[in-house]
């Protein structure tokens, strides 16, 4: 009998939550990691809890547990809000609301557009894309558009990050205005179809952009497009845009080998538009006030403003919008409150694919350029403070936990080079707490089957394969984040590894 | 296949290099002979970047990027051996060590996988590695997955190359690992044996179960069905060993599983390795001298009679699908110039005889109108009598790609075939009802205004009388005979005309019927009514059974064509000078007409090359009664076969294909050359050698006097214009295809795209609908066909004496689980068939590709001797038995009752 080329069986086991989204879970985000102190029992339970849940967006109470309604304190710094214009005071669910409050203007302004003027207008706002890699987005419009038959734009909602919730809740709260923003850079493309990837963690972002579907569509308002809604069932690497076309078509998620790019051959073959959320929010701005207000706002290099996700060890956790530019200590110090009852280890700064900053550095400016220039990264926009009370080691050991075990397994350096780590470095951290409880030496013997000791050198050519070789970002930006550990933390991490 | 060469200047080390930017960099890279390390790429297959070991570095790009991952362009400067780069491969090949069985690298050290590892000088720790995939039963395959390296070629190429999709990826992260779909057993998840996993796999996880390292490879074509695969023998201690794929221009590098795995054959201990002659006693062992005379002295004495009597000689030379083109060209020399007679024939009498009939008539040459690479081009594909998926599998697996890829298929076949399964319309014709079928298609398109009225006016005629002759065949009208739909005539109908250019490709199910040279008329008939003829991814393209069926024919092992398929009319004066002998005036007789003349007394004997007659002709019966009454019959053969056992009076040991050197011809007009790997075995020899020997001793040595194959392939060219230019050295693993009448002509893809062979215009043809004698009324209620299935190939004669036998060697009666149900018969339980002709007995398989009403059986082992059952029915124009429809009915052994008086 025919059958579908690929096992859907197979394709379900890639995936940890396929049977169901989360209900009561406890997540096992590193910003619920972060803040394990607080609730020792509920982390407990996370570690233990299968299949384990990466980051339900809640980290602004970490650590969190899967069902809470509870919205984050939403506010903006320096300047009039871009993207929480019109959810600063409450959410604006329902489309007469949106309508109500004008947030249709940037469709309508869209529409008097041709496709080019919507391009030049991107393009000359500056706009990078905020799904982490910061390409610019006029330029990525552009070559969609000239890479011609059937174009598709593809929404990445998956914001797979743990520690940011942003995207979250600009969908939750906002959701009409990612339908319109969707249906803006369609007109730009010439793309008539369009898919939203959202995160099955999510499910209340889910709920809305449904409702908001339904409500566009029986009132016929995007009738130039057809937008798909697509669940996620639990898999970080589908943030990947390569492995999201796979996720969307109904395959295994491997990441893609490029060339092809998605703009050249994406979804179904066809040239493709993949955008996060916020991207295609802050574009609709853009659209409605004209690019030089959203120039006005940030650097040069890093044009506009960015939503940030604080998580709960900050005295004042929230989602906050600032401007480019701002240095990363008042984000800190002045918008977060600096620690509650702890001393600051470090902040991690986008997501643990990038890497995690010490005090020390505080002063780089929140930029794209000055961020690399330190080893961090924009991102998603999380930023994680970590307290004295976590350990480097055990910090590293969670970040290749997730690392590994979402890796989607193609490339060796991801796939075998994570898992090696992933190995070696519990055993050490389970071998010290031995011998410190109970005044053993570190022996061979204690070393689990199948693991061989991990040395410097070893290390160090595993972080060379992980940057330099790794098919996509994840690979290379756990990289990142374990040169940020070398860099800033060595002494920390000696202990780690065998002479 | 075709190919865009699109050559850029880049530097590579400090060295230049002109490559093409149309290939990945490492392909090309690989191709100048850098020696760059590999381990997920293969040329077959997509890059999918996952062993990270081919990075090299680009001017002015800090971080490393792969090679199989970059398209080459102009000026491309890149270093492929820095010591970062070097560190980088070192590591990750460390990576995949890691869990690595260490013994295997010292007992299997030429896998790729495990040359890398010494090249690194990297030792796996003694580590044991988790949960692997297992699955020892499969004949073929030995599967050992901690040697897994995740490289998922097997993956890929299971997917991409044979559509079979049984490898999969389960889990992710760490627990990444490669399973037989569902964690089946390979045959339970769809395995079709074709060996390509194993073919591509880097470290022997997946490898060909106890195949012994060749010693040598030869360059050669599969000897199995008419596709024409191109493949590498693998030879050691005087015997071939393993079989592997080639990058043919038809098979990309893929093989299926007979052209893969069934070799061994080749020295069976049944190989017949000395000349016999039979006496009172039986078969005796002689050298030669002794049988070669024997056979002079009855040859001469049959000529000197028929001389006396101032008539032809009644003696019939069959050639051989088997057998090259060359040595079937010298089989219809030595009955031309020899005997001088026409009586030569081969197998393709019994199959595709009728295809090349109504295409020789309808548009002038007798052979595919497009090649395989139109797949690739069709929008619509009509697969009609054929089932590829298990007879030509390289292009069912062609075709099942095309489809993924967005083609659409229209498959008509009486049963549920594997292509069916994924076609857009099944026309499930009832056995016998292809007439009203394509008719009843023609009727729709011209009912509907979908013909194509350019094409119609500019290269057709007799329109409107063959349009008034369709009357009687609306789909509505005719849908009871045919058993399809009539909408569903209609939507294959305008799917044809609409969705172009569409494709065509035929079998014997359209063939082997009374109406057979009129069922391919009604194809032709379809394609020149919407256009889809003379172009790119259309035409009609027979797919021919046997390697070198095409061939045979083609080289005059037919009465009325001499080689180069010229008709004996027109051509008779050039090979009159060519050969300096006046040839006979009388006609020849067919195949079926010898054995008709053998019982009428008025044949004397037979000398048959490579054909099993007696088991392989249609009413086994009544051939045995013809073939008793000769009074020499020569058999000449790798096997003791059965026309031999029965009926032979002398066997002559022939050389097998890896045993001589010389040329198929393939389904679509490729010459392809097969080359000696092995030294004959005994003395068995290459039919050329055995008929030269004969025609010397009969006074014809300088007809025979060449010293190669590839010297009387030079004669061959030299008689056969449209060859002209096919010299050796250009029958490469992309041969043009024939015509190609210079030595600098490509050759010629598609067929009559300007012209037709015999003029620039041609005829519809009226095709009335004569239904078949063999009627399923009152004794007989059901219809039964016979065909091959994938594991076995015709009369088993190779396939059986191979380990393929493990896989399925019993022919089976397919019944539908209604009608076993009906008569009160279980699933393997023997019973007999039986016709108005015959009776056989063989085991039931209840299968859901058969309707009710309907029974198909394979024809395979000579012991159950299927064609013992079918009809005397023969093609009205061409002679050819009707193999695909004989009324039969069961009845269970041992028990009271058959199906006539339960039905």
């Amino acid at each position: 009998m025919a059958h579908p080329i690929e096992d859907p069986a197979a394709i379900r086991s890639f995936f940890s939550l396929h049977a169901a989204p989360p209900t009561d879970h406890p997540c096992r985000g590193l910003a619920c990691f972060a803040a394990r102190a607080c609730q020792p029992d509920r982390w407990d339970a996370a570690c233990r809890s299968s299949p384990s849940v990466i980051c339900l967006g809640q980290c602004f109470e970490g650590p969190a547990l899967a069902g809470s309604e509870s919205r984050p304190a939403i506010r903006c710094f320096g300047g009039e809000p871009v993207l929480l214009e019109r959810i600063l005071q409450r959410p604006v669910r329902s489309l007469k609301v949106y309508q109500q409050v004008g947030g249709e203007r940037a469709l309508q302004r869209a529409q008097q557009l041709s496709p080019e003027a919507l391009i030049e207008c991107i393009e000359a706002s500056g706009l990078r894309g905020r799904g982490g890699a910061g390409f610019p987005t006029g330029r990525k419009w552009r070559a969609v558009r000239k890479s011609g038959h059937r174009p598709v734009v593809v929404v990445n909602a998956d914001e797979g990050d743990p520690g940011a919730f942003s995207d979250r809740f600009l969908m939750e709260d906002d959701p009409h205005r990612l339908l319109d923003a969707t249906a803006i850079a369609a007109r730009a493309i010439g793309a008539t179809e369009s898919v939203i990837y959202v995160r099955c963690e999510y499910p209340t972002a889910f709920k809305m952009l449904e409702q908001a579907l339904a409500e566009s569509v029986v009132t016929g308002r995007l009738s130039s497009i057809t937008i798909r809604l697509v669940s996620g069932e639990g898999s970080f690497v589908c943030g990947e845009e390569t492995s999201l076309l796979n996720a969307i078509e109904g395959r295994r998620p491997f990441v893609r080998s490029r060339p092809p790019y998605p703009f050249q051959k994406g979804l179904w073959g066809r040239p493709t538009l993949v955008q996060n959320v916020e991207t295609l929010c802050a574009a609709a701005w853009i659209v409605e006030h004209g690019a030089e207000a959203y120039r006005a706002r940030g650097t040069e290099e890093s044009a506009g403003t960015k939503l940030i996700s604080l998580n709960s060890r900050f005295s004042r956790p929230g989602l906050v919008e600032i401007p480019f530019g701002i240095p990363l200590r008042t984000i800190v110090e002045e918008i977060g409150g600096g620690l509650a009852n702890s001393e600051l280890l470090g902040v991690m700064v986008g997501g643990p694919l990038a890497g995690l900053l010490p005090p020390e550095v505080l002063d780089t400016p929140f930029t794209y350029a000055d961020l690399a220039r330190v080893g961090g990264a924009v991102g998603h926009g999380g930023i994680i403070a970590f307290g004295r009370d976590i350990a480097i080691r055990e910090l590293v050991a969670e970040v290749l936990r997730f690392g590994a075990t979402e890796s989607c397994g193609l490339c060796v350096p991801c796939h075998q080079g994570l898992a090696e780590l992933h190995e070696a470095i519990p055993v050490v951290i389970a071998s010290e707490r031995d011998r410190r409880e109970q005044r053993m030496s570190l022996d061979a013997s204690r070393i689990k089957d199948g693991c061989s000791p991990l040395t410097h050198p070893r290390w160090l050519e595993l972080l060379d394969v992980l940057e330099l070789t790794s098919l996509c970002g994840h690979g290379a930006g756990i990289a990142e984040f374990l040169r940020s550990i070398e860099r800033y933390f060595g002494q920390e991490m000696a202990e780690c590894f065998q002479p | 296949m075709l190919s865009t060469v699109n050559p850029v200047k880049i530097e590579v080390d400090g060295q230049l290099f002109v490559v093409d930017a149309s290939r990945p960099l490492l392909s090309e890279l690989l191709a100048a002979g850098i020696d760059l390390p590999h381990l997920c790429h293969d040329e077959r297959l997509k890059p999918i970047g996952a062993c990270r070991l081919c990075v090299v570095e680009l001017e002015g790009v800090d971080r490393p990027r792969s090679a199989c991952e970059i398209a080459p362009a102009e000026g491309l400067r890149i270093r492929t051996k820095t010591t970062r780069l070097e560190a980088l491969r070192r590591t990750n090949l460390s990576l995949l060590a890691r869990n690595y069985p260490p013994q295997v690298l010292d007992q299997e050290p030429n896998h790729p996988f495990h040359r890398l590892l010494t090249r690194y000088q990297i030792q796996p720790p003694s580590t044991v590695s988790g949960d692997v995939y297992c699955d020892e039963s499969h004949p073929l395959l030995r599967i050992a997955m901690d040697r897994c390296i995740h490289c998922f070629r097997c993956v890929q190429i299971c997917r991409d190359l044979q559509g079979a999709d049984v490898w999969q990826v389960w889990a992710r992260g760490p627990e990444t690992r490669v399973v037989a779909r569902s964690h089946q057993s390979l045959l339970e998840a769809g395995c079709v044996s074709c060996g390509a996993c194993s073919d591509t796999c880097p470290t022997g996880a997946i490898a060909d179960r106890n195949e012994q390292v060749a010693e040598a490879w030869t360059d050669s074509t599969c000897v199995y069905c008419g596709v024409g695969c191109q493949l590498k023998v693998g030879t050691r201690d005087r015997r071939v060993v393993s079989i592997r794929p080639a990058a043919g221009a038809v098979n990309h590098g893929h093989l299926c599983v007979k052209g893969r795995y069934g070799f061994a054959f080749n020295h069976s201990p049944e190989r017949i390795t000395k000349p016999l002659i039979r006496d009172a006693e039986g078969w005796r062992e002689v050298g030669w001298d002794v049988v070669l005379d024997e056979l002079t002295a009855r040859l001469k004495s049959i000529m000197d009679r028929s001389s006396t009597a101032n008539r032809s000689v009644p003696l019939g030379m069959l050639g051989s699908s088997r057998a090259t083109n060359e040595e079937n060209y010298y089989i219809q020399k030595f009955a031309r110039v020899v005997l001088r007679n026409h009586h030569v024939d081969c197998c393709a009498r019994v199959c595709h005889q009728p295809t090349a009939a109504a295409m020789k008539t309808m548009l002038g040459t007798g052979a595919a109108t497009n090649g395989f690479d139109d797949i690739e081009l069709a929008r619509t594909l009509v697969i009609a009598g054929c089932n590829p998926a298990e007879n030509h599998p390289i292009v069912g697996a062609r075709i099942r790609q095309a489809v993924r890829r967005g083609a659409r298929l229209i498959v008509i076949d009486p049963r549920r075939t594997e292509l069916a399964e994924i076609a857009d319309l099944h026309l499930a014709v009832q056995m016998g009802g292809n007439i009203p079928l394509l008719n009843a298609m023609a009727f729709a398109i011209v009912e509907e205004g979908l013909e194509d009225q350019k094409f119609i006016a500019q290269r057709v005629d007799e329109f409107e009388t063959w349009r008034q002759s369709l009357s009687s065949f609306a789909p509505e009208r005719v849908a009871s005979y045919c058993g399809v739909e009539a909408e569903q005539i209609r939507e294959a109908a305008r799917l044809y005309a609409s969705e172009k250019p569409a494709m065509c490709l035929h079998g014997l199910g359209i063939t082997e019927h009374l109406q057979g040279t009129e069922g391919v008329m009604a194809l032709v008939n379809l394609a020149l009514l919407t256009g889809n003829l003379g172009m790119p991814g259309a035409g009609i393209n027979p797919l021919r059974g046997q390697n070198n069926v095409q061939g045979a024919a083609h080289m005059g092992c037919e009465p009325k064509t001499l080689p180069g398929g010229q008709s004996l009319d027109l051509a008779r004066s050039t090979f009159e000078s060519a050969w300096g002998v006046s040839l006979s005036s009388e006609s020849g007789l067919d195949l079926l007409q010898m054995v008709d003349a053998a019982q009428r007394r008025e044949l004397a004997g037979i000398w048959s090359v490579g054909y099993d007659i007696f088991l392989t002709l249609a009413n086994a019966d009544q051939v045995a009664r013809s073939l008793q009454e000769l009074e020499l019959v020569v058999v000449q053969d790798l096997f003791m076969n059965e026309t031999a056992k029965g009926f032979a009076h002398l066997f002559l040991p022939a050389a097998s294909v890896f045993e001589k050197d010389g040329t198929f011809m393939n389904s679509d007009r490729r010459i392809q050359r097969i080359r000696a790997a092995l030294e004959p075995l005994g003395e068995a020899r290459p039919d050329t050698w055995i008929i030269a020997k004969v025609a010397q001793r009969l006074g014809f040595g300088e007809h025979f006097a060449h010293n190669s194959a590839e010297a009387i392939w030079d004669e061959i060219r030299q008689v056969w214009p449209a060859g002209a230019g096919l010299s050796y050295d250009r029958l490469t693993l992309d041969a043009p295809p024939w015509p190609c009448p210079t030595s600098d002509h490509p050759g010629t893809r598609v067929l009559h795209s300007e012209r037709f062979a015999h003029g620039t215009r041609t005829n519809f043809r009226v095709i009335p609908w004569v239904p078949s004698p063999e009627t399923t009324m009152g004794e007989f209620p059901f219809r039964l066909s016979t065909g091959r299935h994938l594991y076995q190939f015709n009369a088993g004669t190779m396939t059986q004496r191979t380990r393929l036998v493990q896989l399925q060697s019993e022919d089976c009666l397919e019944i539908s689980q209604g009608d076993a149900a009906r008569l009160g018969i279980s699933d393997g339980e023997r019973v007999h068939v039986v016709s108005r002709h015959g009776r056989i007995e063989l085991p039931v398989r209840l299968s859901t590709r058969v309707r009710h009403g309907e029974l198909f059986t394979s024809f395979h082992d000579p012991a159950l001797f299927v064609n013992r059952v079918t009809s005397p029915v023969r093609d009205r124009m061409v002679n050819a038995p009707e193999y695909k429809l004989t009324a039969v009915r069961i009845e269970r052994i041992g028990k009271a009752g058959s199906s006539s008086r339960q039905a």
